[in-house]
């Protein structure tokens, strides 16, 4: 490790041009992530171009300060209007949701707000420490590994399947289903897309998951005068504060949900959205309070926002030191350096190890700088939940249908967000469970394509190397665990004292 | 004897006539490329016949009782927006929709035309300016919304 070159890197990133670049960037990807439907690849692409006339560093510092403020701010609508932006803030909905309805809408802000900095700073010093070393081992995943991975991530559905087990496996089942649908990967088949052209790519995820989570309670929100529970009798006399200091007395989940965002970051492919539902999974696990889960259980909401935001580090890993990136964001980063005559791969420690390092360096500072933006930021948007319904029923709907649009440019969408809006809204009144249909939907692809280039590589002999074991036997962990936690507790329940 | 919801059968009721449209249509696609939806219905197959057998039975009992008024009255006035759009173009009609439910629930006239007119604005700026993303315009001799 170069010392000299890291302290210079530290000096640069700390200077004023690239403090400014720094800090326009987190607020543009505070905009970008707290309206549904805004993509950050997108806007980053469109800015491209540019990158030529910023330079490299610049142009990359900029692009990462985007990527990570639109990761922290994605919980904002997700927490106060049921409306996540990205796949990966659905799971923030359950809990955060449930938060603001009880008028804890600060609280959750807060708690989610320190648990995306605590996992964004650890992800941005896995990169500088360990990068170049962990990066490697990210090729080790195979077709095999990545199915494990998948069914590892479906796993968590033992924990969102809520009081109806059997409804829950059958949301989940279907969502599987539904995952099929579009042209499937081995001999370009088109597998029931309906007659629609739109559908050739599969069901596509933003307006499903606008139209679960956003729209599915909007036909609730509407017979109801406030969002929160009986608003207007002190229910809500909390601050950001509040919540900054409950998600301190979970600094070991923190850290356990920022390792798993690392971890899953890493591997190409993957992302933030399976990252979160995992993490979730394992904090309820091992949680004292499982039964708080999914009805505003601000340890839910720290487990998932810490895991969303170390995605963002575990993500340029292999970017920067594989040249691999992991997904459309980071491929558009990998692109602004390569515009720049900068390769990113093994060799970029060699050859650009400055740029590099100060690279990793600027998502450090930037998680910093993010933090104390963001208490400026979340506080402004916390009144959003003191809103009535009658003015605020309307206005959801029309960023639910609008963000549903702008993911692919596609009028189709808005008829698909009003659609799974009405399956939600169904399935939620009858005990089913939209989050584990919406994690299927997720994780159902990845596990099919997988699946079937594994058994066509080299068939069952794939599924015995360790990766997959290591995978299989956390997946059994997963699924036992709560019986065992359970029968483990009746045994200490009935013991004579 | 207990009752049974008959509003329990709505969702199962979906997933079969999904099901059933999703076999319909891929006939005639080889069965190579279905190995894997074919592991998936028949695993949804029995979970469905285990989840209407329950309900059949009554195990879930009946649900809450609920409004159907203003949830379905919002449907109708989405899809009447989603309709409009084409002609009346994305900020137009937006406006329009903003303003007219928030009428319909009951919020101020006045406050409910100022959100609306400021929201849309916004979104116009925002959507079709400066994104410029390929929402629906109305064209008039006169100018382009």
């Amino acid at each position: 490790m170069d010392y000299e070159l890291m302290t210079n890197a530290v000096l640069t990133v700390f200077q004023p041009q690239i403090m400014a670049w720094l800090v326009a960037g987190l607020l543009l990807g505070f905009f970008i992530g707290a309206v549904p439907g805004f993509n950050d690849t997108n806007i980053l692409a469109m800015m491209l171009p540019f990158s030529v006339y910023m330079g490299p560093l610049k142009a990359v510092i900029f692009m990462m300060a985007v990527f990570g403020g639109s990761q922290a701010a994605g919980p904002i609508p997700a927490i106060l209007m049921n409306m996540p932006g990205t796949p990966s803030a659905a799971a923030v909905c359950l809990d955060g949701y449930a938060m603001t309805r009880k008028g804890l809408a600060k609280k959750a802000l807060g708690a989610s707000l320190l648990a995306s900095t605590f996992g964004g700073v650890f992800g941005a010093l896995v990169c500088i420490f360990l990068g170049p070393l962990v990066g490697q081992y990210a090729l080790s995943f195979g077709p095999a590994e990545m199915f494990m991975l998948s069914i590892f991530g479906l796993s968590a559905v033992a924990t969102l399947a809520g009081k109806n087990p059997l409804k829950g496996l059958l949301s989940a089942v279907f969502g599987l289903l539904v995952a099929t649908i579009g042209m499937e990967t081995v001999m370009g088949y088109t597998r029931s897309s309906f007659g629609f052209m739109e559908l050739y790519d599969g069901v596509p995820l933003i307006p499903v998951l606008l139209g679960l989570f956003g729209f599915a309670e909007l036909f609730d929100m509407v017979n109801e005068e406030n969002i929160v529970e009986n608003a207007g009798k002190g229910a809500s006399s909390c601050t950001l504060w509040d919540g900054i200091r409950e998600s301190m007395k979970y600094k070991l989940l923190m850290l356990r949900s920022s390792v798993v965002g690392v971890i899953i970051g890493i591997i190409p492919g993957t992302g933030a959205a399976i990252a979160s539902w995992i993490s979730y999974g394992q904090a309820k696990q091992t949680s004292k309070h499982p039964e708080e889960f999914g009805k505003g259980s601000p340890e839910a909401l720290v487990a998932v926002s810490a895991c969303n935001n170390a995605v963002t580090g575990g993500a340029l890993i292999p970017t920067i030191t594989l040249g691999i990136p992991g997904s459309g964001t980071t491929l558009v980063i990998m692109t602004a350096l390569m515009i720049n005559n900068i390769q990113p791969g093994p060799s970029m420690f060699n050859e650009f190890a400055g740029d590099a390092y100060t690279i990793f360096f600027s998502l450090l500072v930037g998680n910093v700088i993010m933090f104390f933006l963001g208490l400026a930021a979340f506080s402004m948007f916390s009144k959003t939940a003191s809103i009535p319904t009658k003015i605020l029923v309307p206005i959801i709907a029309l960023f639910s249908l609008t963000g549903s649009f702008a993911f692919r440019e596609m009028s189709f969408d808005f008829s698909l967000t009003l659609i799974f809006g009405l399956l939600g809204w169904l399935m939620k009144r009858y005990g089913y469970s939209p989050p584990a249909f919406l994690l299927s939907l997720i994780l159902g692809k990845l596990a099919e394509t997988n699946f079937i280039w594994a058994m066509k590589l080299e068939g069952v002999k794939l599924f015995v190397r360790p990766i997959v074991l290591v995978l299989l036997a956390l997946t059994f962990a997963t699924l036992l665990a709560p019986f065992f936690l359970r029968m483990l507790k009746e045994r200490g329940k009935s013991a004579p004292r | 004897m207990k009752r049974v919801d008959r509003g329990e059968f709505i969702v199962p009721g979906i997933m079969g006539l999904f099901i059933a449209a999703y076999h319909w249509q891929v006939r005639s696609i080889p069965s190579e490329v279905l190995l894997w939806p074919y592991l998936v219905t028949g695993v949804l197959a029995v979970m469905l016949g285990a989840t209407l057998f329950r309900i059949a039975k009554g195990v879930y009992g009946a649900a809450k009782g609920w409004s159907l008024k203003k949830p379905a009255g919002l449907l109708l006035v989405t899809a009447l927006y989603l309709s409009a759009m084409p002609f009346l173009g994305y900020s137009a009609s937006s406006f329009l929709f903003l303003f007219g439910t928030q009428a319909w629930l009951g919020a101020n006239k006045r406050t409910a035309f100022i959100v609306s007119l400021v929201l849309t604005a916004l979104l116009h700026l925002v959507m079709l300016r400066i994104v410029d993303l390929d929402l629906p315009r109305l064209i008039t001799p006169l100018f382009t919304l």
